[in-house]
């Protein structure tokens, strides 16, 4: 599935206001598969009829806990679930702790945070975690395009192939595109090990990978240093989604 | 037990002093006591030697000079001069007439140093003669002493042996008559600490101080009903704010973002949006300043990266939150695997949190914001500066009363709750932060943690 937009979303609260907001935002974001449930059953019922790719849970639902519904989708389809949780209190019980939920939200929550945590959560699930997927995405960057099925990049003039390190180190900040990612996490990513001693390495690393994809690689354009904190990689989402 | 062992050593140093000071008054009377009886015998003696003196020989007849006769008169009831067979060969007038006869060497020895028809006598010896002198009768007690060399030689160690004893049984008995009060005030005391934890309190309610283990579990009981109903209250409230202000938000958020609407509704629009993220953050504190505030959270401190810790907490903020007119330059620090403490994660976020948005709140316009960390020894020091609109003097002196503890009803002020809840967290973890203006404006937040 190469479009983002057209995972299927479950979104599960018992404020009826809430999930028309959140579908509001998704649709105006240009999600299109959208579904809607307001009690644990309903909510069921609808992951038996359409098996949605992700779900947005409230935490407290008239019919039982949004846990327990999570517990039984998890169960029968291996989807990433979001919560979105009315108390501060939640983070241990949710990611902490190992419920293994992928995400949460606290309300009140800003739309733009609802569908960059919604987007990340798609993309982490089903475009880095390639190694089963067959398809890998094809993307443009200000001065080339990359195709990471094939490790390849084309630039205007010629074609350069990623080693495997860069190609990780691509991955996964496409994977957030758009975004921060810090170096501790491309570190842990990239080598699976303690981000402290690497990070010489991943600056040698980023400097060779821009000569790839970048046309002056001491000024880039599409694989931007934040100083101090990581790195963030700007697609040109228009060309190529 | 701690609290009860110091009562009773207090108890029990109070009654050894006691103890010693009835000791040495009893010893200090016994002296006087005998000094004094010792001193009022030793004149009669006294006076009977002057007495003596005052006997002469005038002729064949003794007499008395008028001096003697006076003081004969002043101390004794009456006076008489024995010769060695006994017979009387000078009396007083006052000699009673049945006394008035000769004395065989036998009674001599009786009297001369006892009664004489009830009247104490003191002797002296005049020439070969005997001065016998009667004292008023029950004046003195005579008592004869006849005690073994044994008595006499222990008598000494005796008496030191008695007054150990006694001091002994005067500690023994405030030893158990502290712990015995102090096994009854033990849980009182307690109970009256633990008040202090707002948890209900069970203390038996026997014994002496029944009435007050009684009245302390009824307080005990209210404050922890009282402090469970404001923290249910809070939580409750703060719970069911978070979906309206959700829709409030998000309402807000569509019409600012709607191209159709006007500049003048799109700017009403964002704020509505910026004063939801306030009582968003509000709601945040209240939730956090309750959990601090009530004894049942322990914070469980393991050792942090704070550099790592902030700089993901700024990296989250800075996807996901904070708008593009802020700027965030995190100076990251070399050897920042180095920068661990020991602190609870959930609450050095919120610490974080709050000072930021203590940043981004005062500088609505934008700002950059400076976050830079050294190390020194143990001791880690991070500095967040902004370069907007710093501080007043009413905001500095708020902060201060706020490190201070001085005024703690700030909840209505522009700093109040946020920079209270850092204070908390900063003190949690035995840390320390300081304040200023930075000389180009804005402000400065030193941080020690």
């Amino acid at each position: 599935m190469s479009q983002i937009y057209e995972y299927k979303i479950l979104l599960v609260d018992d404020e009826k206001e809430i999930v028309e907001i959140e579908e509001n935002i998704l649709r105006k974001e240009g999600f299109s598969k959208v579904y809607k449930a307001h009690t644990c059953e309903e909510a069921w019922k609808v992951m038996q009829s359409v098996k949605a790719d992700v779900a947005i849970l409230d935490v407290m639902l008239p019919d039982g806990d949004g846990y327990l519904l999570f517990q039984k989708i998890k169960w029968i389809a291996d989807i990433p679930i979001l919560f979105l949780t009315a108390k501060d209190q939640d983070y241990e019980k949710l990611i902490g702790l190992g419920m293994g939920a992928d995400d949460y939200i606290t309300k009140p929550f800003m739309p733009q945070e609802l569908v960059l945590r919604i987007k990340s959560i798609l993309r982490r699930t089903y475009t880095t975690n390639s190694k089963e997927s067959e398809w890998k995405p094809i993307f443009n960057l200000s001065n080339c395009e990359v195709n990471l099925n094939t490790g390849i990049v084309y630039n205007e003039d010629k074609q350069d192939v990623l080693t495997a390190k860069e190609y990780e180190i691509l991955e996964t900040l496409y994977a957030n595109r758009g975004r921060i990612v810090s170096s501790d996490l491309i570190c842990e990513k990239v080598w699976h090990d303690n981000p402290y001693g690497y990070e010489n390495t991943l600056m040698v690393t980023i400097r060779r990978l821009r000569t790839k994809i970048e046309k002056d690689p001491s000024s880039p354009k599409s694989l931007i240093t934040v100083k101090g904190l990581g790195y963030k990689l700007l697609v040109d989402e228009d060309k190529r989604e | 037990m701690k609290k009860s062992s110091k009562v009773i050593k207090k108890y029990i140093r109070y009654s050894v002093y006691i103890a010693l000071l009835l000791v040495l008054i009893n010893i200090a009377a016994a002296f006087i006591g005998i000094w004094k009886m010792q001193n009022e015998l030793l004149n009669l003696e006294k006076t009977a030697k002057n007495l003596a003196k005052e006997l002469s020989l005038s002729g064949v007849e003794w007499k008395m000079s008028q001096d003697g006769v006076k003081i004969l008169d002043e101390t004794f009831e009456w006076g008489m001069l024995l010769d060695e067979e006994g017979t009387i060969i000078w009396k007083s007038n006052s000699l009673p007439k049945e006394l008035d006869k000769s004395y065989s060497a036998s009674q001599v020895a009786a009297f001369s140093r006892w009664y004489l028809d009830e009247y104490p006598i003191t002797s002296w010896e005049k020439e070969d003669n005997l001065l016998v002198l009667g004292g008023k009768q029950n004046s003195i007690w005579k008592i004869q002493m006849n005690a073994s060399y044994f008595l006499q030689k222990y008598l000494v160690i005796w008496s030191v042996l008695i007054l150990a004893i006694n001091i002994f049984i005067a500690i023994l008995i405030a030893y158990l008559l502290a712990k015995r009060s102090a096994n009854n005030i033990e849980p009182i005391i307690e109970g009256i600490l633990s008040l202090e934890t707002k948890k209900e309190l069970k203390l038996n309610t026997k014994g002496s101080l029944e009435e007050v283990a009684k009245s302390l579990n009824n307080i005990s009981l209210a404050l922890s009903e009282n402090e469970a109903f404001r923290k249910n209250w809070i939580e409750g409230v703060s719970h069911d704010i978070r979906t309206p202000l959700s829709i409030v938000l998000a309402r807000a958020d569509a019409i600012e973002h709607t191209k159709e609407t006007s500049e003048d509704i799109q700017l009403q629009a964002a704020s509505i949006k910026y004063q939801s993220l306030k009582i968003k953050e509000l709601v945040r504190n209240l939730n956090m300043e309750s959990a601090l505030t009530s004894n049942e959270n322990v914070y469980e401190l393991k050792e942090v990266n704070v550099v790592r810790l902030f700089k993901e907490e700024t990296i989250n903020l800075l996807n996901y939150s904070v708008s593009d007119q802020y700027h965030i330059n995190f100076l990251l620090p070399s050897k920042a695997a180095e920068y661990v403490i020991l602190g609870n994660k959930e609450l050095l976020i919120r610490m974080f949190d709050n000072i930021l948005n203590n940043a981004i709140y005062h500088n609505p316009q934008g700002c950059e914001i400076k976050i830079s960390f050294e190390k020194n020894g143990d001791k880690i020091l991070i500095t967040i500066s902004d370069n907007g609109v710093g501080m007043s003097q009413k905001e500095f002196k708020l902060l201060q009363s706020e490190k201070e503890r001085t005024n703690r009803n700030l909840l209505g002020e522009k700093h109040g709750l946020g920079m209270h809840i850092v204070q908390q967290i900063v003190d949690i973890h035995k840390g320390r932060i300081f304040y200023e203006n930075e000389e180009k404006g804005g402000l400065c937040v030193h941080l020690f943690l």
